[in-house]
């Protein structure tokens, strides 16, 4: 299935796998030197500590770690909800400098309009950018039928279940076409059948829309299951302490939980997290 | 909070409350406990009510004071739901109105009143005046709490899907203050109510509140009953049609 729109650039093929070539094609994200310290009179916190990270287009990188280790905040800073207090940050070569549509995100609380009903939250970002009625209504046509949620385009969010309304809120950001979806621990308050259900659509519309997303998580399977690339990070100060290539392809099933090799990976990062939670 | 009761429930026992207080009084009335000077019987008042909604001169009174709360209440709140949006969503403006609504909120609206007849005389402004400016701080302070109370993360959310300044505003902001606003709106438009009795048991020749005023002089309770109770209908019939209107223009709370 082809997306209803799509940029030039993201030809996305599936099943390749496509490994960023050094020096003639620019990363989607790159995170420089990033610092952010939060400073009052009698206290100082540093909530990242000079993070370097880049992100290749069409990539799912997670960030994985314990509270406090700045991933939620390194994700703002990249939306542009808050700047760095060092460094920079460049998406698709352009310094941040405050939120844009080009950086979707999706939170861990219910942020859905509920003022407005299911298709038009998601027709929201359209709307702002004045697109016609038609072009809204064939996106969301799309969307509703990705996310499976056609019976409740009328629904207002009130209505839906916490699962649905994620659902609709990852609709409403990738209506957009970002650059790239942030994803701010999303399935964090879903019960565990919802949360697997919810992470295996996820995987499904990012094969198909090829989107980056970088996603914010404490759960390690979550982690593992979603993404091709895991950065692992610490607490006081927030750091980046390594990162893990996941080795398993784009096509993934509820059952690759149960592989000896996603336990293998599962045990590995698990070892590499507990001194860091201990710190805590 | 600690029991829940169905609608019905509810209704029964509102009604109760009310049937509760008639009978005592009709029983106190006929048992001859309370001087009818004091205390008229029900009847006594129902046969009043008869012949004040025959006459003119009552709805002229019932007229003008729903004219004056009318138009104190909507100049009031002209200037203060924008003025409270305002200091709600943007630091400076909340520094400039915020302290001094609340300092001039605490002076009594009574205490006001000599100062409002000098400036505006005794014309319908001083009333209006009256009204609006009782009501008026009150509402910049509650509008401004319901625009702090939004969520900022509707906001951080409009701003990641592409909203500029101006859209986040009128197309985030204002849609989720309305909700709060027409109870806050119902709330101030209550208290509208008594600051009209206060100007017009003053300064005033037509009204409830005057008719009040004047049947209290000759000692006819039957006449003070009536004005009371028009005022009381009224407030809970404006009141009623608010809850309606809300339920009506903001479906989607109940998830409909």
């Amino acid at each position: 299935m082809t997306p209803v729109f799509q940029r030039p650039v993201e030809k996305a093929i599936p099943g390749e796998d496509r490994q960023p070539e050094p020096g003639i094609r620019m990363p989607r994200i790159s995170v420089e030197g990033v610092s952010k310290i939060y400073r009052s009179k009698k206290w100082e916190f540093t909530a990242l500590d000079r993070i370097d990270l880049t992100v290749e287009e069409g990539e799912f990188v997670s960030l994985l770690g314990p509270s406090g280790s700045g991933k939620s905040t390194l994700l703002r800073l990249i939306a542009g909800l808050e700047p760095p207090t060092e460094g920079r940050i460049r998406v698709d070569g352009r310094t941040v400098k405050g939120p844009g549509a080009d950086r979707g995100m999706v939170f861990q609380r219910y942020t859905l309009f509920p003022w407005l009903t299911v298709e038009q939250n998601i027709a929201f970002g359209l709307r702002l950018r004045g697109e016609s009625r038609a072009k809204r209504r064939e996106v969301v046509e799309h969307y509703l039928r990705k996310i499976g949620l056609e019976a409740f385009r009328s629904a207002y969010p009130k209505a839906l279940s916490g699962g649905m309304q994620q659902r609709v809120a990852i609709a409403r950001a990738l209506a957009n076409r970002p650059s790239v979806l942030l994803m701010d621990e999303p399935f964090g308050a879903l019960d565990p059948i919802t949360k697997g259900q919810m992470q295996e659509m996820l995987v499904q519309l990012w094969e198909q829309e090829g989107t980056t997303v970088i996603f914010v998580t404490h759960d390690v399977e979550e982690a593992i299951f979603l993404s091709q690339r895991i950065v692992i990070m610490a607490a006081n100060p927030g750091r980046i302490i390594a990162e893990v290539r996941v080795p398993f392809g784009r096509s993934r099933g509820y059952d690759l939980r149960d592989t000896e090799a996603f336990l293998h990976l599962k045990r590995q990062i698990v070892r590499r997290l507990e001194p860091v939670m201990a710190e805590k | 909070m600690f029991s829940n009761l169905s609608p019905a429930r509810y209704a029964g026992l509102a009604v109760g409350s009310f049937v509760f207080l008639a009978a005592l009084w009709v029983v106190t009335s006929r048992n001859g406990w309370i001087d009818p000077a004091f205390l008229p019987s029900p009847s006594r008042i129902a046969d009043e009510l008869r012949t004040e909604l025959g006459d003119p001169q009552w709805w002229s009174h019932v007229g003008i004071s729903v004219w004056r709360v009318t138009v104190g209440f909507l100049l009031a709140a002209a200037l203060a739901v924008p003025l409270g949006i305002l200091a709600g969503a943007y630091g400076w403006m909340d520094a400039l109105v915020a302290p001094l609504c609340e300092f001039i909120r605490y002076i009594p609206v009574p205490a006001l009143l000599p100062l409002i007849m000098v400036w505006a005389g005794i014309g319908e402004w001083a009333k209006i005046l009256v009204i609006a400016v009782g009501s008026f701080f009150q509402m910049v302070l509650m509008v401004a709490d319901d625009t702090r109370s939004v969520s900022r993360e509707w906001l951080q959310a409009a701003f990641t899907l592409g909203a500029k300044t101006r859209q986040a505003f009128f197309l985030v902001l204002i849609p989720a203050i309305l909700p709060r606003l027409t109870n806050t709106v119902r709330l101030v438009l209550g208290w509208a109510w008594t600051y009209l009795v206060v100007a017009e048991l003053v300064a005033a020749n037509s009204g409830l509140g005057f008719a009040i005023m004047k049947a209290q002089r000759f000692l006819r309770t039957d006449t003070v009953f009536t004005g009371i109770l028009a005022i009381g209908l009224l407030g809970l019939i404006t009141d009623r049609l608010l809850v309606l209107l809300h339920r009506k223009a903001f479906p989607y709370l109940e998830g409909r």
